[in-house]
């Protein structure tokens, strides 16, 4: 057993950026990733949206084939499972009973779903949306006319609502909140996002708490705290949880995530994390964070792999995300806080609109666009420059946010 | 007019077009995003090759437009992504400026 290989556990969108990267600057290094589903690295955004609505959609998720990894010499061992890491030998167990040696770990093993905490009935089958085969699974089920129960008001739910709604079913979405998007925007996006569901046909129930899921001679019935809804879907999108597990085992620091420093290190100077299971020092934020977007899956295996290679780059972005839903592009960049003065330009009641999020040094701490992105653009640019900003100026409409970074 | 001379389309005056304010035209049924650098023009498929997004409300900074919908960038001479989520190259066509008048060449 030859401990040379740079080992990535973990066959998702963040091992890819990080074999690649690792590739681009080691071109002789062994690199080895091993995944537990039977499938190459494939990014997720699509699996909510374009891959419920076609096969052609879900094909754009791969954004690399086979012959790359094949040429590139990334060896890929996919349908395997690592159980155990030997931090003392140096290597990986698997389920299959090989065993991996490492010159550098990278543990890049994302997250699971979260699972419907309630009863179910045997024989209902509960969709959820993680993987391509979910997505495969969802999309058979979506049949034009069929009753679609989502649980979950959050991104998700409300993507996979969207998708449900293009393919001619009848949706209801059921959410405990009293308003969607609570955690991540002001209460004006989800007044925005709730309105163009509904003006979709969509059935919106805030403030419902579903409780069990039982399962009927035709269909499944959702029993929830204001009443029974039949349905022939059943969706569930209540949020992820990190993989850490194979982390905690080999006594590495979890808390919300495997934690690492801002170059992407554990404790064991030969292991590294990235990705979504990382809860990493994020400079610009002062604090640990672990976010659940296709941003720090794209980004900070880059700088893993660097680190593994012996750099010291180091990990800090705005947490980024987007949302497409019907015709509607929604953008946050930035964590929205109750401290902050939240400004609004363009009308709520329209086709779109951005608030930003001052700090008390009158800095944007936080921005979320409804169909206008090119702003996005801009108030990065606001957040790097570290611009205080005038309220008045901000405030007027007539003032091209762009104005603002002069 | 024969059919070569056609095949160019006249989308406005040079002037109209101002750098780092890129505008949507149509030309020969195509949607074009139109962009000026200095005093050249440049022309995109005005559609992003990852979403469904049009590249003329896109930002442009150092030569290259900047997606609206999911912040990749292509290049604005060569259409070339830049960074991800675009992988495939954006179509472009050719500009000449004839007396003062933006032509775009589509097929």
């Amino acid at each position: 057993m030859s401990n040379e290989a740079y080992v990535i556990v973990g066959a998702g969108h963040a091992a890819r950026r990080a074999a690649e990267t690792l590739r681009l600057k080691a071109p002789e290094s062994r690199i080895l990733m091993i995944g537990e589903e039977a499938e190459l690295p494939y990014d997720r955004p699509v699996l909510s949206k374009d891959a419920l609505l076609g096969i052609e959609g879900e094909q754009r998720a791969f954004i690399r084939d086979a012959d790359w990894y094949a040429q590139q010499r990334i060896e890929m061992r996919l349908g395997v499972r690592v159980s155990a890491i030997d931090r003392e030998q140096r290597c990986v167990f698997l389920s299959d009973g090989e065993q991996v040696g490492y010159h550098r770990l990278l543990i890049a093993t994302g997250s699971r779903v979260r699972r419907f905490g309630g009863p179910v009935d045997e024989g209902v089958k509960l969709h959820y949306v993680r993987t391509v085969a979910d997505a495969r699974a969802l999309r058979e089920a979506l049949a034009p006319g069929a009753r679609v129960a989502v649980l979950g008001g959050g991104f998700i739910g409300l993507e996979v609502a969207a998708s449900a709604v293009s393919r001619g079913c009848a949706v209801t979405v059921i959410e405990p909140a009293s308003r969607l998007l609570q955690r991540s925007t002001p209460a004006e996006v989800g007044a925005f996002m709730l309105a163009l569901h509904r003006r979709h046909g969509v059935d919106m129930q805030l403030d419902t708490t579903p409780l069990a899921i039982n399962k009927t001679p035709t269909c499944a019935m959702v029993k929830t705290d204001r009443g029974d809804l039949p349905a022939d879907v059943v969706v569930i999108g209540i949020g992820v949880v990190p993989n850490s597990e194979l982390a905690a085992s080999a006594g590495l620091v979890v808390d919300n995530g495997i934690v690492v420093d801002q170059h992407c290190r554990t404790a064991d100077p030969l292991i590294f994390a990235a990705g979504e299971v990382t809860s990493h020092f994020n400079a610009l934020l002062g604090r640990h964070v672990r976010v659940e977007s296709w941003q720090v899956a794209e980004n900070q295996p880059a700088v893993a792999a660097s680190n593994m290679l012996g750099g010291e780059e180091r990990y800090a972005e705005m947490p980024w995300l987007w949302s497409d839903q019907y015709d509607c592009n929604l953008q946050t960049l930035g964590l929205f806080a109750a401290h902050q003065s939240v400004f609004k330009r363009g009308d709520p009641e329209g086709d779109s609109f951005c608030m930003l999020a001052l700090g008390a040094d009158d800095r944007v701490e936080a921005v979320v666009t409804v169909n206008c992105g090119r702003e996005v653009a801009v108030c990065r640019r606001l957040m790097a420059a570290g611009k205080v900003l005038d309220h008045a100026r901000l405030a007027d409409p007539d003032t091209p946010l762009k104005a603002l970074l002069k | 007019m024969n059919q070569l001379a056609q095949t160019w389309f006249p989308v406005g005056a040079l002037n109209d077009f101002e750098e780092g304010e890129p505008v949507a035209v149509v030309a020969g049924n195509k949607p074009i995003a139109v962009f000026r650098l200095g005093e050249e023009i440049f022309a995109l498929h005005d559609l992003c090759t990852h979403g469904h997004a049009r590249l003329s409300e896109g930002f442009v900074e150092n030569g290259c437009v900047e997606c609206p919908l999911h912040q990749g960038l292509v290049d604005i001479r060569t259409g070339a992504p830049q960074c991800a989520p675009i992988v495939e190259a954006v179509r472009t066509y050719p500009v000449r400026i004839n007396e003062g008048s933006v032509e775009i060449h589509v097929e």
